[in-house]
């Protein structure tokens, strides 16, 4: 595949997504949720972007937009520098996924082989004689015996069920895979081995990961850029590091203070954030994030406030981010609190 | 890294096939299979069982009680009753593999394509819920009104009645898995509806729609036995189980036997084919267990 | 806003304590056991626990091991056919294992009570949250009028922290969001207002962080109030660490180690603690994508536990003399620390949480 110079191997401009939901057959207006709302970020080959966020912010959507399971409202995805509009092969191969639940996402009644065929069967990556090699080639990249090869997912334990995941994902030599919690539903013990096989596997392969994930501590640890998500949009954005350093939105730092740190020595000493997020198809007017923030101000509430960049490489989308550069900010009570927190929700 | 042993887990464990079997032969899946195999093979055996002719008439032998030459005695053309019982039980034999096939068939075929695209959903759904509204016996009788008697219009009939359950059944599996994350898995690695459909969905309905079609198996038996009592189904002189009946009623008094006997060997063909379909759909969900009466 | 003052009473088994006589609960050599095809299998093997009176306890433990089981043992609820085969679970020195069904009824969401991970299944959707508090209210207190137990439901919801309790007393469960949804369970557990005893199995890993620190902060705030004792089972340390007073780790059905929440973070003795410690990513504490410190191997199946140290196969200590050939027992290391290895006393320093690289 001929691929421009510079270009990185996934660009996603714009994005956005409503879903309309139909709230009976009866009435006809329908509630819209703003599912993903301007998102934008690239991807460089060899690198980690982080989408965090909580349940409904919209990272898992924006993963599916990218694999083309649902069709984008408007913007635009860039594989290689060229533009993608529909689930070709090509993207089928050059785009892979990681899915959170290894119970759920490998097809119960096949074999381990019969799953690890399908994609190289697909794509005709090889000739049927080679089928088998390639197989065990993949197996073994991802440290597990050639043998499971003739056993049921359900033989397998958790963490090898996930393996097999990752073999699958790499058995195409894709250049993004898009890891959806890959490791939240695995046991404590299990999850660094995984975090290492990915690790492995990216550096050898020089994959650009796209990693969604609720658990910052983990982010931290793999990625090189961070996106925080909130209500469908991204709130923030930067290299890992800067992010870490100092997050200059205040959901990122709401998020950054709830991680619950396991040192007993450094407890938390009440929970960071108020109240739960607005309802997606209702949303405040202005930031959406302002009822629950602990800085609002009366322009929250009017002006919603752009995805601006306010740093090298960092963007934030907070009328106070300007003002976000202690870290003593939001957990000082003295704070100010604005008259329309807490807005009253909804009954 | 490490590798991890494998078959830690449940080395024990058999695998699972597309239908998980929660048990190993239930009670009432055995007995019924043990009523249903000498039916079967009595059909496939039938020149061997007796030498007689079904269909040879003999005056002079008519309306003997059963006794060593005729077993089941003979009825008022003197012809052997065992002879036609057994010739009979091709008949309905072929008539519930045939409807049993032609119904697996549409079944799986519409039932695929309605769970898959709505568009189809909207017209096979309206055009089998409209099959389903009639009784099933008065619409298998319209049926051959119209299209006149024959073993083959029976089947017809038959699985007009039966395929919207299959329909159904399948339709519903197809909904169940359409948005499994193994499904989405398969997607995301390239794979087409096809492979999605046939390889990675339908093999999740073949348990139901087993039961279903064992289920339906029996209905075709008993729907021909109706349908020929009231001369609807297979023309005479061939020998069904159903016309049997229907001839013998003049002879209720005097010759028990002609009634009797194929009365019973429908009874078993049902009752055989309903405890195998019970004893399927409880090896298969035990959440389902039903008092049966094994 | 203080900090829960850290409790460093209790004791396993035995007690070794002053206030080892007022414990609330003690759990003595309790088995459970599965029946399987090969023949019984032990899913908590001889665990000896107490709980103090307003102690918060965390038990840590990874799927399987046993600890929603140990939670289950507790209320009588162990599902068939499992059972409970030896052992006795005294909560204020009644035998919960010996008494009779009416009497565990009347203690079952009286003065224990439990809360489960997934808020939604855990609640009846066809009827209204206030239906189902006051529902226990109809069991439990039996003369209380109507009113009262509407009245007693909204305060209780109140006290939860759920906003506009009025009116969410006559919603249902699907129009909550989970966090409201956790708190309404809550509610439910606490509303007799005897209850001295509260199991909470995983009752934020269905949470997302945010609502996590909030549903911790009520537990938290709660057991100071009405200083019952909080069984909290998890899978997070982080979520112990920042609540219990007291830690009991499980592994393959057995207790391996217990300790203060102190002195378990600062120099955890189990292989398997310190391993959990080791693999738990912090931001910051290592190198940007270098290895992280991982235990080998997985779980193992508890039909077919090899002969010795449960954890042999995967610990990065053993010897085969003699951890392959007894199973360690849980030995007294300290005041209030127990630890079920035979080389504890051997092992290197923990390194806190610092630049350790993967042990490859």
């Amino acid at each position: 595949m001929k691929r421009a110079a510079d270009a990185p191997v996934i660009a996603v401009k714009n994005l956005a997504k409503r879903f309309k939901l139909r709230q009976s057959w009866l009435k006809r207006d329908k509630l819209v949720v703003r599912a993903v709302d301007d998102v934008s970020f690239e991807i460089a080959a060899g690198s980690t972007m982080a989408l965090v966020g909580e349940s409904g912010c919209g990272k898992s959507t924006t993963a599916k937009l990218i694999l083309q399971l649902v069709k984008p409202d408007s913007g635009e995805i860039y594989l290689n520098g060229e533009p993608v509009s529909e689930a070709t092969p090509q993207l089928r191969q050059k785009v892979q996924m990681v899915f959170q639940d290894p119970y759920a996402s490998l097809t119960p009644h096949f074999r381990i082989e019969s799953i690890l065929r399908e994609p190289l069967v697909v794509h005709r990556i090889c000739p049927p004689n080679e089928m088998r090699d390639r197989i065990g080639a993949s197996i073994t990249a991802v440290g597990l015996p050639v043998d499971v090869m003739s056993r049921y997912p359900h033989e397998l334990s958790g963490g090898q069920r996930q393996r097999i995941g990752i073999a699958r994902a790499i058995s195409v030599n894709p250049e993004l895979i898009i890891c959806d919690e890959p490791v939240s539903a695995l046991d404590v013990s299990i999850r660094s081995q995984i975090i290492n096989l990915l690790l492995d596997l990216q550096q050898s392969h020089n994959l650009a990961f796209l990693f969604i994930s609720h658990d910052l501590d983990l982010v931290a640890h793999v990625s090189d850029f961070v996106a925080v998500m909130y209500l469908g949009k991204i709130v923030e954005q930067a290299a890992t590091e800067k992010f870490f350093a100092g997050p200059r939105h205040p959901y990122s730092r709401a998020l950054l203070a709830s991680s619950l740190v396991p040192d007993p020595k450094k407890r938390i000493q009440f929970a960071p954030l108020s109240g739960e997020v607005a309802s997606p198809t209702e949303l405040p007017t202005g930031c959406s994030f302002r009822t629950r923030c602990p800085l609002a101000i009366d322009k929250c509430a009017r002006v919603e406030p752009p995805l601006q960049a306010i740093g090298e490489g960092h963007l934030s989308a907070c009328h106070r981010a300007g003002e976000l550069v202690s870290s003593e900010m939001l957990t000082d009570p003295s704070a100010p609190q604005s008259a329309i927190n807490p807005q009253p929700e909804r009954i | 890294m490490s590798t991890e042993p494998i078959g830690t887990q449940s080395e024990k464990l058999s695998p699972p096939r597309a239908i998980a079997w929660h048990q190993r032969a239930n009670p009432m899946f055995v007995v019924g299979v043990l009523m249903l195999t000498p039916l079967i093979l009595m059909a496939i055996m039938a020149p061997f069982l007796t030498f007689l002719d079904p269909l040879s008439i003999n005056a002079p032998q008519k309306l003997l009680p059963p006794s060593w030459a005729h077993p089941f005695g003979t009825d008022h053309f003197g012809r052997d009753v065992l002879a036609r019982i057994v010739y009979g039980s091709q008949i309905s034999l072929r008539v519930g593999i045939g409807s049993t096939i032609l119904t697996a068939l549409f079944g799986i075929f519409l039932g695929v394509a309605s769970g898959w695209y709505h568009w189809a959903d909207a017209i096979i759904g309206r055009v089998s819920d409209s099959l389903m509204i009639f009784p099933g016996f008065v619409l298998a009788i319209m049926i051959m009104a119209a299209i006149g008697p024959s073993e083959f219009n029976v089947i017809i009939s038959v699985t007009v009645l039966y395929v919207p359950r299959v329909i159904r059944t399948v339709r519903a599996s197809v909904i169940e898995f359409r948005g499994a994350e193994f499904v989405e898995a398969a997607r995301t690695v390239g794979a087409g509806d096809f492979r999605l459909l046939f390889l990675h969905i339908l093999p999740k309905a073949a348990g139901p729609v087993m039961v279903q079609l064992s289920f339906g198996f029996a209905w075709a038996i008993l729907v021909e036995a109706g349908l020929s009592f009231l001369g609807l189904g297979t023309p005479p002189p061939t020998p069904s189980w159903g016309s049997m009946i229907a001839d013998a009623r003049d002879f209720i008094r005097s010759a028990w036997w002609l009634i009797t006997v194929p009365g019973f060997m429908i009874t078993l063909a049902v009752l055989s084919l309903n405890l195998i379909g019970d004893g399927l759909r409880d090896m298969l969900d035990p959440r389902l267990q039903s008092k049966g009466i094994l | 806003m203080t900090k829960p003052a850290l409790q460093t009473n209790g004791s396993p088994g035995t007690s070794d304590d002053s206030r080892a006589g007022e414990n609330l609960l003690e759990i003595v050599k309790l088995e459970v056991r599965f029946p399987d095809n090969t023949g019984p299998v032990t899913v908590i093997d001889n665990l000896d626990i107490t709980i103090g009176h307003g102690e918060i306890l965390g038990l840590v433990g990874e799927s399987g091991c046993g600890k929603s089981m140990l939670a289950r043992s507790i209320l009588g609820l162990v599902p068939p056919p499992g059972k409970v085969t030896k052992g006795k679970i005294v909560l204020d020195g009644v035998d919960l294992l010996t008494t009779d069904e009416a009497t565990m009824q009347d203690i079952r969401g009286n003065k224990v009570s439990i809360i489960l991970q997934e808020p939604m299944t855990s609640l009846n959707p066809v009827f209204t949250i206030g239906n189902q508090m006051a529902e226990v209210l109809a069991i439990h207190c039996p003369d209380m009028k109507r009113r009262e137990r509407r009245a007693r439901s909204v305060e209780m919801m109140e006290r939860i922290g759920i906003q506009y309790p009025e009116n969410r007393y006559d919603q249902y469960p699907h129009e909550l969001s989970g966090g409201i949804r956790q708190r309404v369970m809550i509610a439910i557990a606490l509303i007799c207002g005897n209850v001295r005893l509260l199991v909470a199995d995983e009752p934020t890993t269905a949470l997302d962080v945010t609502i996590q620190a909030q549903i911790l902060e009520l537990f938290v705030k709660l057991q100071a109030e009405t200083q019952m004792a909080l069984l909290l089972i998890t899978h997070d340390l982080g979520v112990i660490a920042q609540t219990a007073h007291r830690v009991a780790v499980m592994y393959a059905g057995r207790l391996v180690e217990i300790s203060d929440v102190g002195r378990l973070f600062e120099k955890p003795l189990h292989p398997y603690t310190r391993g959990l410690m080791y693999s738990l990513p912090r931001a910051g504490a290592r190198p940007r994508k270098s290895h992280m410190p991982a235990i080998p191997g997985t779980v193992p199946n508890l039909a077919d536990l090899p002969p010795g140290c449960p954890f042999y196969d995967r610990c990065e200590y053993r010897q085969q003399q003699p951890c392959r050939e007894a199973m360690p027992q849980l030995e007294q290391v300290d005041r209030g620390r127990w630890v079920r290895c035979h080389r504890w006393h051997e092992l290197p320093q923990f390194e806190v949480l610092s630049a350790r690289l993967d042990r490859r």
